[in-house]
């Protein structure tokens, strides 16, 4: 009886001790950490856009110079570039505005960078009053981007008047 | 698709998750919290400059509209609740090259409100020098805002783009380890009672039956 009550203290022992075991690497994994930072969405920083000299009526086009998104986040979520202009104001007087009905923006073809893939989608636009979508990326995965090199279109109406014009061209991606 | 030939540019991305938004779908990558009457809410982005140039940049919140499930941002002029509401510090930075700086978007919701889902973006802006016509070039990197406001509930999916956006949990493999270690002491503990109750019966039955002799 005795020697029986030995034998299953010591295997009641065996079994606290298993557990235990099992359960020191534990402890050690408790005071890790490791912060897993959201990737970045990234444009390119933007050139300078000479629209140079020209008469009314006629129509300019420039190039935008190159266009690049980068998108890091990798969690497969859609972006989109988007532009609007100002209207480009001649303050001499008279003052006089040229408006963004009279501007179009070509996104031209399109290169998709980046070792994860995405459906992209091209729009030109021939009205920039608005926030008006130029390219477009869905069906997002991975690490990935585009680049591609804008064509800036402006008509001249024939009313606008002689001087020197100022204005804002913003493109945008979210 | 094509090796990537990354010149660098203006980037912008969550720097911290709200803990009540952590288990948010897309908090990693939009700000979704949910937005109550009278409270204060706070948010770190980080704005980073990664061309070999420092960066003149300007960060403000604009507006807005998410209709049928297709995010537009509304022109700088145009405001809603959200972008009222909103204001980000420091609103002018210049980024050193291959740098970066913590911006923190502060969201100062009044009461009451209307419960409703608003929608916005932090932007990130920087400009190319004037060019001699007059004509300045920006470009913008932004943050979209899908704020719940109030007891707001969405009654269609379209709120959100889906996103297979997750965290790993360093802990909840050692969390596992613990469970089971736990659920073997049970197991032996359970065993040793049986063991340990077999015993002592056949004791007292080999007593009664030696009492029972005499």
């Amino acid at each position: 009886m005795r020697k029986s009550q030995r034998n299953l203290t010591a295997l009641f022992s065996a079994a606290l001790l298993v557990p235990l075991m099992v359960a020191t690497p534990v402890r050690a994994t408790d005071v890790t950490l490791d912060v897993d930072t959201p990737g970045t969405l990234t444009i390119s920083v933007p050139a300078t856009l000479d629209l140079g000299t020209a008469v009314s009526p006629s129509t300019i086009n420039v190039s935008m110079g190159l266009a690049t998104v980068t998108d890091t986040r990798n969690t497969g979520t859609a972006w989109f570039v988007a532009v609007i202009a100002s209207a480009l104001t001649n303050f001499d007087p008279p003052a006089n505005t040229i408006i963004p009905t009279y501007m179009e923006y070509s996104s031209g073809a399109i290169t998709p960078t980046g070792a994860g893939s995405a459906t992209l989608v091209e729009t030109d636009q021939s009205n920039l009053t608005g926030e008006v979508p130029v390219v477009t990326a869905s069906a997002v995965t991975g690490i990935q981007g585009a680049t591609w090199t804008p064509t800036f279109t402006l008509h001249i109406p024939a009313a606008a008047f002689n001087g020197h014009y100022t204005g804002t061209i913003t493109q945008s991606v979210a | 698709m094509t090796a990537t030939t990354d010149a660098g540019g203006l980037g912008i991305r969550i720097a911290q998750i709200p803990a009540s938004a952590e288990n948010t779908p897309n908090a990693r990558v939009y700000i979704v919290t949910r937005l109550l009457p009278g409270t204060t809410n706070s948010q770190r982005l980080e704005v980073s400059n990664s061309t070999d140039q420092p960066l003149n940049v300007t960060i403000y919140p604009g507006a807005a509209t998410n209709v049928g499930g297709v995010f537009n941002a509304l022109p700088i002029g145009q405001s809603n609740d959200l972008k009222s509401w909103t204001t980000v510090s420091p609103s002018v930075a210049t980024i050193p090259a291959h740098s970066y700086i913590s911006a923190l978007v502060t969201i100062d919701v009044p009461t009451p409100v209307t419960p409703s889902e608003q929608y916005g973006v932090i932007w990130a802006a920087t400009s190319s020098s004037q060019s001699s016509t007059g004509v300045t070039s920006v470009n913008r990197v932004g943050i979209r805002m899908y704020n719940p406001v109030g007891d707001y509930t969405a009654t269609t999916s379209t709120s959100l783009h889906t996103s297979s956006a997750g965290t790993t949990s360093v802990l909840s493999a050692g969390a596992d380890m613990q469970w089971l270690a736990i659920a073997v002491l049970f197991v032996a503990m359970g065993v040793f009672a049986i063991l340990h109750y077999r015993q002592w019966r056949k004791a007292v039955l080999k007593q009664q039956r030696k009492l029972l002799k005499r």
